[in-house]
């Protein structure tokens, strides 16, 4: 008798539970239809320790256009740096709460110019170099450009004392001479030519230090 | 001589050291594994779900997306801007009510809103609204706002229109906002500066060029 009771409490449980568990499941499936399509928009960024910068990419289907998620914790004088060609901008602002930004570097060829358009938090710059042959050298190896970014899958954390380059793009070793040719840098000792681009972020301290170890 | 495999004492059932109500069948372990499980998945969705419900809206803000809590509301929030002067938006107009989409791009003073150069007619709905903001090679400026792709409004203005010296102010929007139906729902607000005769640049105290965009309710 005692065995039935308990047989059947347990089978009343299954049933019981098995409908909540269908109804957790149908509610579930329209939140995260909804949960998907935002997180493959902008990309899910897990603060794990909010006194680091979290860094998370943004998929924007489009060659020479980068963008990232970026969380700074509060109090941090953020200095922000890009180098195109032999010009730049640089900017620096104070994060007074923890606060997430938006970084986004995108590229444009309009008419013989190549242009970029750089996006760091509430501020922005755009950059041109008017060349036509080197317009048309990048946009004819857009592919095989090495891409040094912050993309990989997943929030990367990192402590506030690095200096964080969001994106370095630069050219191959095998399209060095073309580049050089379309760039119409003489240089006799063909060194390896400088970043396309080179976007960085980070305290003043950080960039200070950075400066320091590289004149040791 | 005896048997060493015979057993000459009676054959007694095993005893079980446990009391009867402790002894359980292979059927009722299988029920309560089954039990367990069942139950496990079921809390372990509900919490997926609701960790997912919680990211949403911080998700939203992230993507720039309408967050309409109180229906009865102006909502819109502006899109990222992926270039210099990418002004596009997205705009909600609450059942019950028609409305007004008015441009502006001169006499345009602080605070107040400035007679409109042109105005639409628009229904409750949802709307991409764009406005493209675009230097001639005369130096002469095109304005085109777009509803929907579609343009609406498009205005050339002569070279010293705005002479780029600056400006003041922008979109008015940036994440999503909701406001009440009872005043204007200012979109842009961007006035121009002006150069003095020693070439420093500054808003004028007068009314001057700039861009204004607004929305507000108007009687059927």
């Amino acid at each position: 008798m005692f065995q039935r009771i308990i047989t059947a409490i347990l089978l009343l449980a299954i049933i019981v539970g098995a409908f909540q568990l269908i109804q957790a499941k149908t509610s579930q499936s329209e939140v995260k239809q909804e949960f998907d399509r935002l997180v493959a928009k902008v990309g899910r960024l897990e603060i794990t320790d909010p006194k680091k910068f979290h860094v998370i990419p943004i998929e924007t289907n489009e060659p020479f256009h980068y963008a990232w998620r970026v969380y700074m914790p509060e109090g941090l004088s953020i200095h922000r740096k890009t180098k195109f060609f032999s010009g730049g901008s640089s900017s620096s602002s104070t994060s007074g709460q923890p606060n997430e930004s938006i970084f986004r570097a995108r590229f444009r060829f309009v008419d013989d110019e190549v242009k970029v358009y750089v996006k760091s938090g509430s501020g922005s710059s755009t950059m041109g170099y008017t060349n036509k042959k080197f317009s048309q050298f990048l946009q004819d190896h857009a592919d095989e450009m090495i891409v040094g970014s912050l993309a990989d899958d997943g929030t990367r954390v990192f402590d506030t004392d690095q200096v964080l380059t969001l994106l370095k793009l630069e050219i191959p070793e095998h399209l060095q001479d073309e580049a050089r040719l379309a760039w119409n840098k003489r240089d006799k000792r063909k060194r390896t030519l400088p970043p396309l681009i080179l976007t960085q972020m980070g305290t003043q301290e950080a960039f200070a230090a950075a400066k320091e170890k590289k004149n040791e | 001589m005896s048997d060493p495999f015979s057993n000459d004492e009676a054959a007694e059932p095993a005893k079980s050291s446990s009391p009867k109500w402790l002894q359980f069948s292979v059927l009722t372990i299988m029920l309560l594994t089954a039990t367990v499980g069942v139950w496990v998945a079921q809390i372990q969705t509900t919490e997926q779900t609701e960790q997912m419900r919680l990211e949403i809206p911080n998700l939203q803000k992230a993507a720039r997306e309408l967050i309409i809590t109180d229906p009865g509301q102006y909502t819109a929030v502006r899109h990222h801007e992926t270039w210099n002067d990418d002004f596009r938006w997205r705009i909600y107009l609450p059942e019950g009510h028609q409305y007004q989409l008015a441009l502006a791009t001169e006499k345009i003073d602080d605070g107040i809103l400035p007679a409109p150069f042109d105005t639409k007619i628009m229904k409750p709905g949802e709307y991409e609204l764009e406005l493209r903001y675009k230097k001639q090679k005369d130096d002469s400026y095109r304005i085109t706002v777009l509803l929907d792709e579609e343009v609406i409004f498009e205005q050339l203005h002569p070279a010293g229109w705005n002479d780029n010296s600056g400006s003041r102010g922008a979109s008015n929007i940036s994440d999503s906002l909701q406001r009440g139906l009872d005043r204007p729902l200012e979109i842009m607000r961007t006035r121009f500066h002006v150069r003095d005769e020693k070439g420093n640049s500054s808003t004028p105290k007068e009314p001057s060029n700039g861009i204004v965009i607004w929305l507000d309710t108007v009687s059927n």
